[in-house]
């Protein structure tokens, strides 16, 4: 079921149903992507109101976590001691954790 | 007394000075009536610095791969500036030579670092819709060089500092203070300021870890602060730590990326770094 809530509604771990675009109408987050608290702030900022979200779907991992083992999680959190205040920090954040499952993969392949 | 801060500073006046075709360049350069020839022949007489120039300029990341034969060519397509940066860069590297590894420092894997900010800054730089990033590839090879000369000027306080950062898993920066009375980036711009190099580059060294140069917002510095953040958390080369530090605050404002942007970017870039890596011998 799609529902269109408002952004003080959002609560982590919910789906994007349709594309979230900014003011130029370019797309900064497409659907599916699982939200979280700092979406809500940046949305919040952003003069973005409300979003469209889907109660019925299985939250689909936008950011291919499931790929993460939890011992490169283990390795990313012991070098980065900050959380990610915006959508570009999350970004590195992400880019961190795929970097260092590849070396974690790249070593078990040796 | 002379405190440590002090004392690392004197040995600066003592440090190598870039090589004599370096400073005959610039002076080239500072003349308006000079032609690309007869810069090309300063650069030629030095064989070296040709043979490097010309292997970066063909590297696929300045987008003119394996077209520029000669120095002459390498001038008009490059331009006088990022020709005179490249030969700075290269002479820099090859000044600080020493080779041996100390624990939890390899000079080859500084360098991979380093070389990576390069590349990286000068992406982001384009991100930010720049309009002339020829700066922004030698102050992110350059932004860390304050470390290198701790390493060959004051070797043993820099085992001592890395050894520090190995057991209490900290930033190298916080280390040095204690240890030398100052960090690798006001080190560097010292260094900067002795070789007389471009103002913004000496910015992007001495600030490089706040994102702005003091209060004045600039492309270049920011984009090298992230450079060496994005630089770390992919984990390229070794800079002397195994943190990943915040970004400023400040930077998004000054760069004005949107989501999407860096992650979009990476994989051209890691291409262009392996490309690089192979060139510059850094494996």
């Amino acid at each position: 079921m799609l529902t269109r809530i408002a952004v003080e509604n959002i609560k982590p771990g919910m789906l994007l149903a349709e594309p979230v675009l900014n003011k130029h109408q370019k797309e900064i987050f497409p659907s599916g992507t699982k939200l979280t608290e700092y979406h809500r702030n940046f949305f919040k900022n952003s003069g973005v109101q409300c979003v469209v979200i889907d109660h019925e779907q299985a939250p689909i991992d936008s950011q291919s976590n499931s790929n993460i083992s939890p011992l490169a999680a283990q390795r990313v959190q012991k070098r980065i001691r900050w959380k990610p205040c915006n959508p570009m920090e999350e970004e590195i954040y992400q880019l961190a954790l795929k970097s260092a499952e590849h070396a974690l993969s790249e070593k078990r392949s040796q | 007394m002379m405190n440590a801060v002090d004392r690392i500073l004197k040995t600066v006046k003592d440090a190598p000075t870039l090589p004599t075709v370096y400073t005959a360049l610039c002076d080239a350069m500072s003349n308006p009536h000079s032609t690309a020839n007869e810069v090309a022949k300063i650069v030629s007489m030095d064989q070296a610095s040709t043979i490097k120039i010309l292997r970066i300029a063909n590297s696929s990341f300045f987008g003119f791969s394996g077209r520029i034969e000669n120095i002459q060519r390498a001038i008009v397509i490059l331009g006088f500036n990022e020709v005179r940066n490249l030969i700075m860069a290269s002479s820099v590297m090859t000044m600080f030579s020493r080779k041996e590894s100390t624990t939890g420092f390899k000079p080859n894997d500084f360098w991979a670092h380093s070389l990576s900010v390069g590349l990286l800054a000068r992406a982001i730089g384009k991100l930010a819709k720049c309009t002339n990033v020829e700066n922004f590839f030698v102050a992110g090879i350059l932004h860390d060089i304050g470390k290198l000369y701790f390493y060959q000027f004051a070797h043993e306080e820099f085992v001592r500092a890395i050894s520090s950062v190995e057991k209490e898993g900290r930033l190298i920066r916080d280390v040095e203070v204690e240890v030398f009375g100052m960090d690798h980036a006001l080190m560097g711009s010292s260094l900067a300021d002795h070789w007389k190099l471009p103002e913004p580059i000496r910015d992007a060294i001495h600030y490089h870890h706040f994102g702005i140069a003091g209060d004045k917002p600039d492309l270049l510095v920011a984009s090298v602060h992230l450079g060496d953040i994005l630089a770390r958390a992919l984990g390229l080369g070794h800079p002397g730590d195994d943190l990943v530090p915040q970004p400023s605050d400040c930077i998004w404002d000054i760069l004005k990326l949107q989501p999407g942007m860096i992650s979009g970017m990476v994989p051209s870039f890691l291409q262009d770094y392996e490309e690089a890596v192979s060139k510059m011998q850094l494996q």
